[in-house]
């Protein structure tokens, strides 16, 4: 493979990118959904959550949490008349956070007795489970008026698979929709704009003037390049846009390069399948909704079967990753899988682009 | 059948058997000839006589079904990559890049085939377009684009220039600077492979012309030969009654008639014309082009 070929080829596809209104289109469209998406939706709204509270005698300590965590959630308490009814709400995600109070644990606390307190999380707290969890020991202390004040223990849960209620709740509505949009705006230029690239060059029949000198192999690998270049320039620009920064900025990185490099081999592929505009418009359309659906219902609760197929494709794998990076912890678990799946399609997406190669030079 | 060139240098092309086939279609059947460097060779056929296929073919775009084909010593298929760099071509389709100039459009090709950026003016310069190459192609006219994409082919100077019906469509002055060009290159040396649908092009360009089909070569001569062996030599013939005559020269009839006339001094003018390529294209393949 000659690189200079490459190059040649790649920069003439950037420079010509920038002229088609087409492309630039493609390229607007996700990204001022995005800012929509950040101005429609705030950060700072106040989350809701609720305590659920089994205590077999009266006790100050839900008021006083309440009272100490009001200014960043909006806190309501429950009570259950005992340990395992209030953990399976947890599990069900009905309660936040759960709070097993001994008999007499206010006095015991006065004392200087350090009373055992247990608290029952679920695998993936919402912020508000998490923000009241965290605020116990400040608020025993104040109650106690000592330190240590009492023995916190703390439950949590079995990871059962994330929602989209604890994403939302850990994030905010805007984090997830830029997120969504961003899934988008790799979409569009994966399974649109790269393709349209390609099935101009066949259909205006300039492939043919490449390839009199460039091999299959080079056009191809320029095309990767563009296609890749636009994605991972275009996604910096929509979290500076809408001022979204994720908690954990390698996870974000890895998660975009490597869903980027995917659909830009299933985009190749989509593009190599095409002959002319007209059949790449509608076949583009039909291609985005595996790719945009996953991303949106991620989490939803859906019949077993859809999330079962939404889970192998890899934009849902995407989103995953890409909660867990701007929560900066795992709302969703098993990472390994989600970039084994990425990478999956990537080798099926590429191996295909191969093979249809190969398929071109012998005919 | 082996056509050889005459009167040129060695064979730079090389043509043995080759076929394409599509299925039950013979688009091309067992063609053989050879091209001389410094020749210019031009294929003549009706639209599907496999004029294409065959450059096609020869240029390392398809796969022929049997026989093989060499430029410059080097086989299409087996060893593609080292033809390449030897050959270019001028697409039938004006296959340019729109949104890019023309210097543009040329900048990108020098730099695929490894040419210096001084190439780039230079053949601008030769095309006469240095004054629109900083225009976007799309408002080039069509003559413009041919002239481009006649630049386009030259960037690595081709030791074989292949060109696809160079000239359709064209205004007849546009067409007069392609075929300028083509001459040019030529007279340095290189081989030029033409398909034409004008007879008059081929006549006036062509050292021979090969005359194609349904896939097989009628006929490969020079095009004197070609008008001497299938065209009709005829002659006008003006009386001094004001009458003008219609006379084959190979009619025995005809050629007492002239006779008499001449004899009886009633013969004001004669005009003898000898056959087009034309008539030899209808001759050899029943229907004109």
């Amino acid at each position: 493979m000659n690189a200079a070929r490459v190059n040649a080829i790649y920069r003439k596809d950037l420079r010509d990118a920038l002229r088609d209104s087409r492309l630039i289109v493609a390229l607007l469209m996700p990204l001022l959904i995005g800012v929509l998406y950040s101005f429609m939706f705030k950060d700072d709204t106040k989350p809701a959550a609720k305590l659920g509270v089994v205590a077999s005698a009266p006790t100050q300590l839900p008021a006083a949490l309440q009272a100490a965590t009001k200014a960043a959630v909006l806190l309501k308490v429950q009570s259950f008349p005992d340990q395992a009814a209030l953990t399976q709400q947890v599990r069900d995600k009905n309660v936040d956070v759960g709070l097993i109070i001994p008999g007499g644990f206010d006095r015991s606390l006065k004392s200087g007795a350090a009373p055992k307190l247990t608290v029952i999380l679920p695998a993936s707290p919402s912020f508000g489970g998490d923000y009241v969890a965290a605020m116990l020991d400040r608020v025993t202390q104040s109650l106690a008026g000592q330190v240590p004040a009492a023995t916190i223990a703390r439950v949590m849960l079995p990871a059962t698979a994330g929602t989209s209620d604890s994403a939302f709740t850990a994030l905010g509505a805007r984090k997830i929709f830029v997120l969504v949009a961003v899934i988008l705006m790799l979409a569009m230029i994966a399974v649109y704009a790269l393709p349209a690239v390609l099935t101009e060059e066949t259909e205006k029949r300039t492939m043919d003037a490449l390839t009199l000198i460039a091999s299959d192999a080079e056009v191809i690998a320029a095309k990767s390049l563009f296609g890749l270049t636009y994605c991972v320039i275009s996604v910096p620009i929509m979290l500076a846009i809408t001022r979204v920064i994720p908690e954990n900025v390698a996870l974000f990185a890895v998660d975009i390069v490597l869903t980027s490099i995917t659909l830009v081999g299933l985009g190749l592929l989509l593009g190599g399948l095409m002959k002319t505009q007209t059949q790449l418009n509608t076949w583009s359309t039909v291609a985005l909704i595996p790719m945009i659906v996953p991303a949106i219902i991620v989490g939803l609760p859906v019949p077993g079967w859809v999330e079962a197929i939404v889970s192998v494709l890899p934009t849902a794998q995407t989103m995953r990753l890409g909660v867990n990076a701007l929560a900066g912890r795992q709302l969703f678990g098993a990472e390994w899988l989600s970039v084994a799946i990425i990478l999956g399609w990537a080798v099926v997406g590429y191996g295909l682009v191969w093979w249809r190669l190969s398929r071109q030079e012998a005919a | 059948m082996s056509l050889s060139a005459r009167g040129f240098g060695r064979a730079i092309i090389e043509v043995d058997g080759l076929s394409k086939h599509y299925g039950d279609v013979r688009a091309v059947d067992d063609v053989s000839f050879s091209v001389a460097e410094g020749e210019i060779l031009g294929l003549l056929g009706h639209n599907g006589a496999g004029k294409t296929t065959t450059i096609r073919m020869l240029t390392g775009r398809a796969r022929p079904t049997s026989g093989r084909a060499l430029i410059a010593g080097l086989d299409v298929v087996h060893e593609r990559e080292r033809v390449k760099p030897l050959i270019n071509l001028v697409f039938e389709e004006q296959n340019l890049y729109e949104r890019q100039s023309g210097r543009e459009n040329l900048d990108l090709f020098a730099k695929l085939y490894g040419a210096p950026p001084a190439r780039v003016p230079e053949l601008l310069e030769r095309v006469g377009l240095t004054d629109a190459a900083s225009r976007r192609v799309r408002t080039y006219s069509s003559g413009m684009k041919q002239r481009l994409l006649v630049a386009r082919a030259l960037v690595n100077d081709p030791r074989v220039l292949f060109l696809d019906e160079p000239t359709k469509g064209l205004d007849p002055s546009s067409a007069r600077d392609v075929r300028s060009i083509i001459r040019e290159h030529a007279s340095a040396g290189a081989t030029v492979f033409l398909t034409t649908h004008y007879m008059e092009e081929a006549d006036e360009l062509c050292d021979r012309v090969a005359f194609l089909a349904a896939g097989r070569i009628v006929a490969l001569d020079t095009p004197r030969e070609l008008k001497l062996r299938y065209g009709e030599r005829a002659a006008t013939v003006l009386l001094r009654d004001r009458s003008e005559h219609q006379l084959r020269l190979e009619d025995c009839g005809d050629a007492a008639r002239l006779q008499a006339w001449m004899a009886a001094g009633d013969v004001l003018t004669v005009h003898s014309h000898e056959g087009t390529l034309e008539d030899v294209f209808v001759n050899l393949a029943g229907r004109p082009l």
